[in-house]
């Protein structure tokens, strides 16, 4: 088989919904920084294998992940997928969002959270807001999640 | 010969972009090279001023890009008997007055006669900004460990980056060593952790600067002064000497210890 007919062969795959796969996409991988003022727009999911900088912007229509920290905006799932995550080794950003729904910092939330907790950490939408928890998998079923907007 | 072109930026201003500009280019001259500093911000010069030059301005920048006088005309040699010279920017235009390309032309120009041509940026993104950096080689970034301006100079590496000067090399600025030992004041590692770059030298804060800069004679000239040699050791690492950063000590460090072991210092025990 060629490496086509792998990647057709894996998009054909459908969730049970019916709804569009998500375990093939394009993904964009950025090596370096992202700094402040750098914007980013990209159709599938986004890796960036450093921080992500206070005033750098990223929006993708899939996932996020930020092998680093990530202190800037990030909206994954920008065209309506709330299925959409967003993973970071370390999570002190005041606000991302996902889908429709914006994440406040846990600090400014009532709720205090404890997104100090080292390890990384995944940002996901339960039951229309958005909950973070300590990252154990793309497909771990994420049941304590703490909400993250207040 | 072929120099190089360094533009010393940082986005905010007041950080030290003049400063640090007249004392590596004063440092890089007194190691024997031979030296030009080009002021680019127009209608705000001071490089002159923190050089002592300013009375001896007749022609600047402008005029040369504007082909009013020759190249040679413009350079103000330094008092002292090494081969550093000035080009002062133009007081009563403004930024838009020159074009990247026209600067760019000028330093290629001054290379060909000199080791370092270092071109002191204005404060901005702006017109003086891409004028200053779009001639330049290499980049030296300045900031004071302060979150304003580490977040500017963050805007500032993005942008060289993406203008394809890349590895920039940044000063930090102003660090005042009590207030880290504190845990007040960010040190190097937070800084280098958030900019990801590679740190050329920490500069302490030192009333000698000041005072340095109200007489017209770069700090470098005065041996004694901590901010001095700093620059000095900068230059030095500009000039390809691998000279390992120095830890910053309180000034009075040795003393503060012998006291406290003695126990004339009351603050060395105000915690236990």
């Amino acid at each position: 088989m060629t490496r086509e007919e792998i990647i057709e062969g894996l998009k054909a795959r459908h969730n049970k919904n019916g709804a569009r796969n998500r375990n093939i996409t394009d993904a964009l991988f950025i090596k370096s920084t992202f700094r402040s003022g750098e914007t980013l727009e990209h159709s599938g999911d986004v890796v960036v294998l450093a921080d992500v900088n206070p005033g750098a912007e990223i929006r993708a229509d899939g996932d996020i992940v930020v092998l680093g920290s990530l202190k800037g905006w990030v909206h994954a799932g920008a065209s309506g997928d709330t299925k959409a995550v967003i993973i970071a080794l370390e999570l002190p950003a005041a606000r991302f969002q996902i889908a429709k729904y914006p994440g406040v910092a846990p600090t400014l939330a009532r709720r205090t959270v404890k997104s100090s907790a080292s390890g990384p950490m995944i940002a996901y939408v339960r039951s229309k807001s958005i909950h973070v928890a300590s990252y154990a998998g793309r497909f771990a079923r994420y049941k304590k999640g703490v909400p993250y907007d207040g | 010969m072929t120099g190089k072109t360094i533009v010393i930026t940082s986005g905010k201003g007041g950080v030290g972009k003049t400063t640090a500009t007249a004392n590596i280019g004063t440092a890089l001259a007194m190691r024997g090279n031979k030296v030009v500093v080009v002021d680019t911000d127009i209608g705000l010069r001071n490089l002159d001023v923190i050089m002592g030059l300013e009375n001896r301005i007749v022609y600047d920048v402008v005029n040369v890009i504007e082909g009013v006088c020759k190249l040679s005309q413009a350079m103000i040699s330094d008092k002292h008997d090494y081969e550093l010279y000035l080009i002062p920017a133009a007081q009563t235009r403004d930024k838009n007055a020159i074009e990247p390309e026209q600067l760019r032309e000028m330093c290629a120009e001054l290379e060909k006669d000199f080791d370092y041509v270092l071109i002191d940026c204005p404060a901005g993104i702006e017109q003086g900004f891409k004028n200053a950096t779009a001639a330049a080689q290499e980049a030296i970034i300045v900031t004071t460990p302060e979150v304003s301006a580490i977040r500017d100079a963050d805007r500032i590496i993005g942008l060289l980056e993406s203008a394809g000067m890349h590895n920039p090399k940044l000063i930090i600025n102003r660090i005042a060593p009590e207030m880290v030992k504190r845990g007040d004041m960010m040190d190097q590692k937070d800084v280098e952790s958030l900019l990801a770059v590679e740190v050329i030298g920490l500069v302490p804060a030192d009333e000698q600067t000041v005072v340095a800069a109200n007489r017209g004679v770069p700090v470098v000239h005065n041996a004694k002064s901590p901010a001095g040699s700093a620059f000095m050791r900068i230059a030095a690492r500009v000039d390809g000497e691998d000279i390992p950063l120095m830890d910053l000590e309180p000034k009075n460090s040795l003393l503060s210890r012998v006291k406290g072991m003695v126990g004339m210092n009351g603050r060395a025990y105000s915690h236990a």
